[in-house]
Parts: structure tokens; sequence; C-alpha cells
């Protein structure tokens, strides 16, 4: 299996893990779907190995996450944190990076031009708008030709006509595309892809996507429930045909108003 | 500051007035008073050059501490996922902060020698440009490693409130040890790395021991000189203590996530 975890728990602090026994096989592009704060950046960082698995591992194409090492054209990621910042320029950033990864600098220089955001590039990556910051990393981790693309919250502050177009080349990236987002205006454009549902810490799935945008979300179990969330001190469940539809909700953010009022 | 102000009353009449008073007689004050003011003005000017030296360093550490913490979550991405490896980006690293430091030795030299020059009416070069050269090196790895230790300790001990606390123990050491050794005088200073190096920076600027039990600034001839040896020895255990140390927390911080890094 090409991104494996099995029985993982990680981001230990305060005596607690922000990972709780994460099982899942991604082969194929998939979204991780979930409200803020339910750990998806954290499930990213444990994949890429920038925050330890305590319990439990993580196989990359059958290899031990902690036995990867100079491996380029693997993974590549839009995680800010993995960037350096004292560069001169966004440009020179991306030009180590591509550099070092094996990537296509050519391909980014044709996006850049591509999404209007060259002459920000001269500024440090810092100094950029929150929205270009976001665009400049996404445009990075997708010019790697990597294997692998770990894409967290790839629209976060983007402008609303660039998301439609950054969109469209995600989903036409080559290689194995794993993303995560609250939000869920773009399912519909994703029909083919795998969904995973990520709720404090723990993950549910795998379900098409299809099926999710055709799933209710109530209260109550039934014979037609596809999943179950288990919240603090109640459980969700996701069903076929009771219930309020997932497509009413702009974001996953909204499940737990969702769910208090009902 | 040092060459004009604080210089004000360093004159060869101050000079003259001085020996006499030590009972020397004036005829072989005149037989001495030249090579005496060359010594004199060698022992300002390398006095002033090495405490700037070894306090601007330590400022430069206030980044590079930074540096180092900034870098910890990019070198364990980049190690696995690109094609250089984690000893390749250490001394990337290294050589980076050693060129910063060389480059702010290299301004300060010019702007004491050009200053002190102007101000004593002679060219004053260092006595043995290769020991002062070596020196700097040294101190500047030395400055590295500590800044290197310091920052890898905020992740460890997963405090990144700390880190600009952290980040001013260098240049505070640095100021108050030399300031210290100069008006103050005392052995245990020199066990320190800043007053060792400011030892070797002072002696290949001037040609001169400095003294081990007075202040640097004593203009008496009845002190205990600091071989360069010993503060060579003594450099080199801490550029040792703080490779051992690096090395360990670097393994350690492999443990830490992200969060506790990033966490403000």
């Amino acid at each position: 299996m090409p991104i494996s975890l099995h029985n993982v728990y990680s981001g230990y602090s305060r005596g607690s893990y922000i990972l709780k026994d994460i099982n899942m096989e991604i082969s194929s592009n998939t979204i991780v779907l979930g409200p803020n704060g339910s750990g998806k950046t954290t499930l990213f960082r444990t994949i890429i190995g920038i925050t330890p698995t305590v319990k439990g591992e993580v196989k990359i194409d059958d290899l031990d996450l902690e036995t990867i090492r100079g491996s380029p054209g693997l993974i590549s990621t839009n995680l800010r944190e993995v960037y350096i910042q004292y560069v001169a320029s966004a440009w020179e950033l991306a030009s180590l990076y591509l550099d070092l990864q094996g990537g296509d600098f050519g391909r980014f220089n044709d996006l850049v031009r591509f999404f209007n955001i060259a002459r920000d590039l001269d500024k440090k990556p810092y100094k950029l708008s929150t929205g270009t910051q976001t665009l400049l990393y996404d445009l990075i981790a997708l010019s790697t030709n990597a294997r692998y693309v770990l894409l967290d919250e790839p629209f976060e502050s983007v402008d609303p006509a660039k998301r439609v177009l950054l969109l469209k080349e995600i989903i036409n990236y080559r290689g194995t595309v794993l993303l995560n987002t609250h939000t869920t205006w773009l399912l519909k454009q994703m029909s083919e892809w795998n969904v995973y549902l990520m709720v404090r810490g723990h993950v549910y799935g795998v379900i098409s996507v299809n099926e999710l945008v055709s799933s209710r979300i109530s209260l109550s179990r039934g014979l037609d429930t596809l999943l179950e969330l288990k919240l603090e001190d109640k459980s969700i469940y996701l069903n076929k045909v009771n219930g309020i539809p997932l497509s009413e909700l702009d974001s996953l953010d909204k499940l737990y108003e969702v769910i208090t009022w009902q | 500051m040092g060459a004009y102000a604080f210089s004000r009353n360093l004159t060869v009449d101050t000079l003259r007035e001085i020996l006499l008073n030590r009972g020397v007689s004036p005829d072989m004050i005149n037989n001495i008073i030249d090579e005496a003011w060359n010594n004199v003005v060698k022992g300002y000017s390398g006095g002033w050059f090495a405490t700037v030296v070894v306090i601007s360093f330590g400022s430069t550490s206030i980044g590079l501490v930074h540096y180092v913490y900034n870098s910890t979550l990019p070198l364990r991405y980049l190690s696995k996922f690109s094609k250089i490896t984690s000893r390749r980006i250490l001394l990337e690293l290294v050589v980076g902060s050693l060129v910063a430091l060389l480059i702010s030795f290299l301004i300060l030299f010019t702007v004491c020698t050009a200053m002190f020059s102007h101000r004593f009416d002679k060219l004053i070069l260092p006595e043995n440009p290769l020991g002062l050269a070596l020196a700097s090196i040294v101190y500047g790895l030395l400055i590295y490693l500590l800044s290197m230790t310091l920052g890898l300790t905020a992740v460890v001990l997963r405090k990144p409130g700390l880190i600009t606390k952290i980040s001013y123990i260098p240049f505070t050491l640095s100021m108050a040890l030399s300031l210290l050794s100069v008006y103050v005088g005392g052995e245990v200073y020199h066990y320190t790395p800043f007053v060792s190096a400011m030892s070797l920076l002072f002696y290949y600027s001037a040609n001169i021991k400095p003294p081990y039990d007075k202040p640097l600034a004593y203009s008496g001839s009845d002190f205990t000189p600091v071989e360069p040896l010993h503060a060579w020895i003594v450099q080199v255990l801490w550029i040792t203590l703080f490779t051992l140390t690096s090395l360990i927390l670097l393994k350690k911080q492999k443990g830490i996530p992200a969060e506790e890094i990033l966490a403000t």
C-alpha cells in the first residue's frame, strides 16, 4: 500500500495524544475532511515525519517512515513549517526546494505566471499576504513531481477566483494527492476521490465522495448508517437516507453547530 | 568611542608622567619612550579590537539561535524527502554562519584599523594576522556551536516562548565577562569561552600577553601573563563540550512533535 498508517498515536503533549489509533490506507487521491482542530494538520506532519509517531507505524511504499532518508520525489507538501524562511526571496525558496527535491522549476514558473503572482515572489516569503503564501507553497508542492503530494488546507485565504483554477491543477496532478480541508464546496468536483472524515483526532472511513455528498447527518443510528463519528459525549451518524444533507453545510465547522441545535 | 572618547588622556606626555611617577629617570625615559608608546598604542588598540569582536560575535549569536531553532523542522523534512543529507544541511549551516561572522570580523577590523590609526597618527596593523584570523575563526565556530546548543535546548525543553530570552545569553555573557576582564580582572574569567577568545585576539593583535591575574586595562608590569596555549586549550575544550552537547540534543529533538516547536 502506498501510504499506510496502522494504530498510529502521535502528537503527544501534556498527557494526551492529538492523533489516536489512526488506521488509513491511501492508494489514490484522497480528501481528509474535518472541522478545525480535528488533527488534520498533525496527521500530515506525522506522515512526513516532523511529528514523531509514539505508537504504531507509518509506511510509504512499504518503507517504514523511520528508515526513509534522501528520497527526493517521494513526498512533497505545502506545510509552511518545512520551508526555510531565511532566504532572499520567494523565488529563491522555490528554486532551492525544487532543486533539492528534483522538481520542475519551469513548471513552477508557468504556474506562477498563470496565477499572476510573479511580481509578488520578489519579496521574502513571510512578507507575502496569507493567500499568496498559501498559493506559493501549493505551487511548489505541485511542481516537485513527487509521487505523493500532501496539501494542508490548500485554499485557505486564497482568492476565490484562483481557488477554482487551483482545484483544477490539483485534480489534474499526475501523482497521488492527499488533501485536507474543512470546506465542502469542492467535493462535487472530486467525485472519483476517496474521503476520510476526521473528528477529534480519530479518522473514520474510507468512503467515496459520491457516497459522502449524498449522505445525511443524524444523531440516530439506522439501518442505512455509513459511518459513526464520536464527538465528546455523543455520536453522530452518516446515513444514506435519514438526517440533514451534508451538502447543506458549507464547512464541517458547522457540524458542531448543527448537532448542538438538533 | 574607544579611539577618541576614552583615549582623550592617552598621550605621549601622559605616558612620560606615568613613567616619571614610577621612578624612571628622564634620560631612561627618553631612550625608551618611542618603544613604550608603541606598546601602549598596540595594547590599547588591540584591547579594544578584541573586546569589540567578542561582543559583536556574541550579538550575532542572537540571530543564530533563532536560525537553529527554526531550522529543526525543515531539517527533519529535507533529510527524508530531498537529496540533501542532514549532515550536509548542518555543514551548510556552520559554513554559512562562519561566513556571516567573517564578514562581521572584516568590517570591524577595517573600522578599528582606520579609526585607531587616525587617532594615534600611525598605521596600526595586527602583529600576527594569521594568528588573528585563526583565533577569529575558532571563536566564530565556538559561537555557532553555543548558538546551536541553545537553540536545540529550547526545542528539547518544549519551551518555544523561551527562545528569545535564550538567544540573548551569549550576547549578555560576552559583554559582561569581557568588560569585567578588562576593568576588574581575575583568573576565573580566563576559563570562559569569551575571555579566552579575547586573550588570543589581543595577543595576536598586539603581540603582548594579556594579564592573567589583573585587568586588561592594568598599566603596570607586575602581573602573570596569559599563555596563548592556555587560551587555545580553553577554546578547544569549550568547542568539544558544545559539539557533544549539540549532538546529544540533535538526537533528542527528533522526538519533539512539531506542534510543541511551533506553539507560541
